[in-house]
C-alpha cells in the first residue's frame, strides 16, 4: 500500500457570484521514503494540490475526491483529527522561512513547544531532542541558536530551523513548497544536500513543489507536471527529462537555460498560461502547442497509461516528441 | 570616428559606494561598504553579465552607473565623459542614452497610467520636442517591436500578465533609443516559459537596436545564456572578470568555482554524478567583512596569508582578471589532478 493515495482530487474557490476551479481530478500516489516533485508554473495548481492534502486551503476553498494517508481518509475529517495528523505524520515547509517563524519567540522555545505539545515530553527532554535535531540539520552551535530570535538568524539558518521543526515529530511525509526559491545558490545547494541526507536518514517521504527543473533533477525519484489545474504528465524523473511525452513538459525543458553550455536561442513556449476562468476548449495547452491537431481543439485529453512502464500523459499526440523534434 | 568592433562605451574606474546604516544623536552610524574599487569597461554592442549572491553589490553597481545612486568615489566615464561631473540638467539629457529595466514588472509600472502613457513618459522629459501625435506613433511602433499589440495602448498595467508587463518595461526603456540598458534581474519574477520568451526578446532587440547591455542576475544559467563577458562580485568587490565561456568552463577564483558547482543542473544523470562540494556557511555581514580576502572564511583553499593581504586583480589569461593570491597554484594543482585522472582512465582502457 502506498503511503499517500490521492484520487480524483479537485479543488475550487467560492468567489462572489461564482466558483473558480483550480485543480481538476488529480490522481497520484507516493511510497514511503520516496521523493515526488510537483512541477508547474504559477496558476498550475501545484501549491493548492499540496495545501489541500493537509487541509490548508483558504476559507473559501473546497476540495473533493479522496486523500488517504496510511489508509486514513484526510479530506473532510474534523480539524482536531487533522491537527493530529499534521503534528505527527505530515509536516510542511514553506517558501519564506521568515514569515513561518514566530518573530516574538526565541527559536528554542518554538522548537520545544512542538515536542511538549505533541509528544508530551518534559521541557528538559524536549530541549535535548531539539538540539539533536538542530545538529541533524547541520546548524553549528545549536545551543547559541536556541536563544536567538528569528530575525537574528540568516535566511539559510532560518530555513534549516524550519526543516528541524518540521522533522521534530519524525513525520512520515514532508511537504516542501518552493523551499529554496528565496535562497542564494550556494545556500540552495546546501539545502538540497540536506534534504537528500535527511530523507535517507529518517526514511521520510518528500513532496517538493517547485518550478525549478534543476532542483527536481537532483532530488526527486518521480515527478508530475501540472498545467492549468490538470496533471499532464507523470513518470520517473529520468523518463520525463530524457523522453518527455507531453509537449508542455518538453517546452519547460527547452525553456530552461543550461549552466553547462551556451545556446544561441531558447526554444520558449509561445503565449502565456490561460486564465483559469476562461480555459480554452479541448486541451487547455493547445493554443501554445506546436504538436496540436483537430482533436486537441475539441476534446480534453485524459491522463492515460500509454504502455511504457509506470508513466502517464494527458495528450492526444501519440508519437515520441523527442524523435519528432530532432527530425524537424 | 569609425564604429569599429572595439569602441569603448563605458569605463568604470575605482568606483566605491558606502551606505551609512542606523546611527542617531549619540550613536555613530555603521558603514556598509557596498562597492569597493570597481574598475572595468564595456565595449559597444557587448553584454556584460554581473553575478553574485544577495548583498554582493550587483544592483548597487547598476544604480551607480546610471547615477540613480551617487557613488562616493571613482569615475563613471560614459563615452569619455565622467558622469559624476555633470550637473542635474546635463545628466537628465544623458539619461536618454542610459536606461534600466527592473525586476518586478508589475511593481515598476504606475497602475493609474495607461500603457501608452507609461511607455511615452520618458519621451516627455527627454525628448520634449516631440508632439503628442509623434509620441503616440513611436509608442505604437515600439509596442510592436516588443511583441505587444498596439491596440492595447489604452489599457492599464493590471490587465497584463507578468511577461507582458515586462515587455512594457522594456518598451519604456527602449523608447528614448538608448545605447546602454542596465537589466536588473529582468526575468527573476517570471515563470520559466515566459522567462525564455523575454530572454529571446532581449537578444533580438539587442541586435535590432545595436544595444549594449549590463545584465544583472543571481541566476548563473540565465547569465551564461545572454552574456559575452561576466563579472563576479563578492561582498562589494570584484573577484573575477572573464569572457563567458572561459569563466564557465574554466573558473579561476575559488568563489566562482564554488558558485558554479552549486547551480543545479536540469539533467538527472549529470545531477547524480555531480559531487556537490557545497560551499559552507553564508556570506558574512558587509558591515564587518573579514580582513584580507573577504571570501577566505568560506574558501577551502584559504591559508594564513589570505587574512593579511587584500588580493589584487591579476591578469589570468586573455581578457581575464582574478583576485586571488593562490589562483595559479590552485589552477596548477587542478591541472595536475585532471591529467592524473586522464592517465588513470587511459591505463584502465589499455
Amino acid at each position: 500500500m502506498a503511503l499517500l493515495d490521492v484520487t480524483d482530487l479537485s479543488i475550487g474557490f467560492h468567489m462572489p457570484g461564482r466558483d473558480i476551479h483550480v485543480v481538476n481530478k488529480v490522481n497520484f500516489s507516493l511510497d514511503e521514503g520516496k521523493t515526488l516533485a510537483i512541477v508547474g508554473e504559477s496558476g498550475s495548481g501545484k501549491t493548492q494540490t499540496a495545501f489541500s492534502l493537509i487541509g490548508l486551503l483558504a476559507k473559501n476553498g473546497f476540495a473533493s475526491g479522496s486523500v488517504t494517508f496510511e489508509g486514513q481518509e484526510l479530506l473532510g475529517i474534523p480539524e482536531a483529527e487533522l491537527n493530529k495528523v499534521r503534528a505527527e505524520k505530515i509536516a510542511m515547509i514553506f517558501q519564506d522561512p521568515m514569515t513561518s517563524l514566530n518573530p516574538y519567540l526565541r527559536v528554542g522555545d518554538q522548537l520545544v513547544e512542538v515536542l511538549v505539545l505533541h509528544k508530551a515530553m518534559s521541557k528538559r527532554e524536549a530541549q535535548a531532542e531539539a538540539v539533536r535535531m538542530l545538529d541533524a540539520v547541520k546548524l553549528p552551535d545549536a545551543r547559541n541558536i536556541f536563544s536567538r530570535f528569528p530575525h537574528e538568524c540568516s535566511g539559510g539558518m532560518r530555513q534549516r530551523i524550519m526543516i528541524a521543526m518540521a522533522l521534530l515529530c519524525r513525520p512520515k511525509l514532508l511537504i516542501a513548497d518552493e523551499p529554496t526559491t528565496a535562497l542564494d545558490v550556494t545556500v540552495q545547494a546546501q539545502m538540497l544536500e540536506l534534504f537528500k541526507s535527511l530523507t535517507a536518514e529518517f526514511g521520510t517521504a518528500l513532496i517538493i513543489i517547485t518550478h525549478d527543473l534543476g532542483v527536481v533533477a537532483g532530488l526527486a525519484d518521480r515527478m508530475m507536471v501540472m498545467y492549468a489545474g490538470r496533471l499532464v504528465e507523470t513518470g520517473t524523473v529520468d523518463e520525463l527529462f530524457y523522453d518527455p511525452r507531453h509537449p508542455y513538459t518538453l517546452g519547460l525543458l527547452n525553456s530552461t537555460p543550461n549552466v553547462e553550455e551556451k545556446s544561441e536561442r531558447l526554444n520558449s513556449i509561445s503565449g502565456a498560461p490561460p486564465n483559469l476562468e476562461r480555459l480554452p476548449r479541448g486541451c487547455a495547452f493547445h493554443p501554445r502547442c506546436a504538436f496540436r491537431f483537430e482533436r486537441c481543439f475539441a476534446e480534453v485529453p485524459a491522463l492515460l497509461d500509454f504502455g511504457e512502464g509506470d508513466r502517464k500523459k494527458a495528450c492526444h499526440y501519440a508519437r515520441s516528441l523527442v524523435a519528432e523534434e530532432s527530425a524537424a | 570616428m569609425s564604429m569599429d568592433a572595439s569602441t569603448e562605451l563605458l569605463r568604470i574606474e575605482h568606483l566605491s559606494k558606502t551606505f551609512a546604516i542606523g546611527g542617531g544623536m549619540f550613536k555613530k552610524p555603521l558603514q556598509l561598504k557596498a562597492l569597493q574599487d570597481i574598475s572595468f569597461s564595456i565595449e559597444e554592442g557587448e553584454t556584460l553579465g554581473i553575478v553574485g549572491e544577495s548583498g554582493c553589490g550587483k544592483s548597487t553597481l547598476g544604480r551607480c552607473i546610471l547615477q540613480l545612486l551617487r557613488p562616493d568615489g571613482g569615475r563613471v566615464l560614459w563615452m569619455g565623459k565622467n558622469l559624476l561631473d555633470l550637473d542635474a540638467e546635463s545628466m537628465r539629457k544623458k539619461r536618454r542614452e542610459l536606461q534600466i529595466i527592473f525586476q518586478d514588472p508589475q511593481a515598476s509600472l504606475n497602475p493609474r497610467m495607461t500603457v501608452g502613457d507609461i511607455i511615452a513618459d520618458p519621451l516627455k522629459t527627454l525628448l520634449p520636442e516631440l508632439n503628442a501625435a509623434q509620441r503616440r506613433e513611436r509608442v505604437m511602433k515600439m509596442m510592436e517591436s516588443v511583441g505587444l499589440q498596439p491596440e492595447m495602448i489604452n489599457r492599464y498595467p493590471h490587465e497584463f500578465s507578468g511577461g507582458q508587463a515586462q515587455r512594457i518595461g522594456i518598451a519604456r526603456a527602449l523608447i528614448t533609443e538608448p545605447k546602454l540598458i542596465v537589466c536588473d534581474e529582468p526575468v527573476s519574477a517570471l515563470d520559466v516559459s515566459i522567462q525564455a520568451q523575454i530572454l529571446n526578446l532581449l537578444t533580438e532587440l539587442k541586435e535590432q537596436f545595436g544595444l549594449t547591455l549590463i545584465f544583472i542576475s543571481h541566476n548563473l544559467s540565465v547569465v551564461r545564456h545572454v552574456s559575452d563577458r561576466i563579472l563576479v562580485l563578492y561582498l562589494g568587490r570584484m573577484v573575477e572578470l572573464a569572457p563567458g565561456d572561459a569563466l564557465y568552463d574554466d573558473p579561476k577564483h575559488p568563489y566562482t568555482k564554488a558558485l558554479l558547482t552549486a547551480v543545479p543542473v536540469a539533467d538527472p544523470k549529470r545531477a547524480r554524478q555531480r559531487n556537490i562540494d557545497a560551499l559552507q556557511g553564508e556570506i558574512p555581514s558587509p558591515i564587518n567583512p573579514p580582513s584580507g580576502c573577504a571570501f577566505r572564511t568560506r574558501c577551502r583553499y584559504a591559508v594564513a596569508r589570505c587574512a593579511e593581504i587584500l588580493p589584487p586583480l591579476e591578469n589570468a589569461g586573455p581578457g581575464r582578471l582574478v583576485a586571488c593570491i593562490r589562483w595559479e597554484e590552485i589552477d596548477h594543482a587542478a591541472g595536475m589532478e585532471s591529467a592524473a585522472a586522464r592517465v588513470k582512465v587511459l591505463k584502465e582502457t589499455l
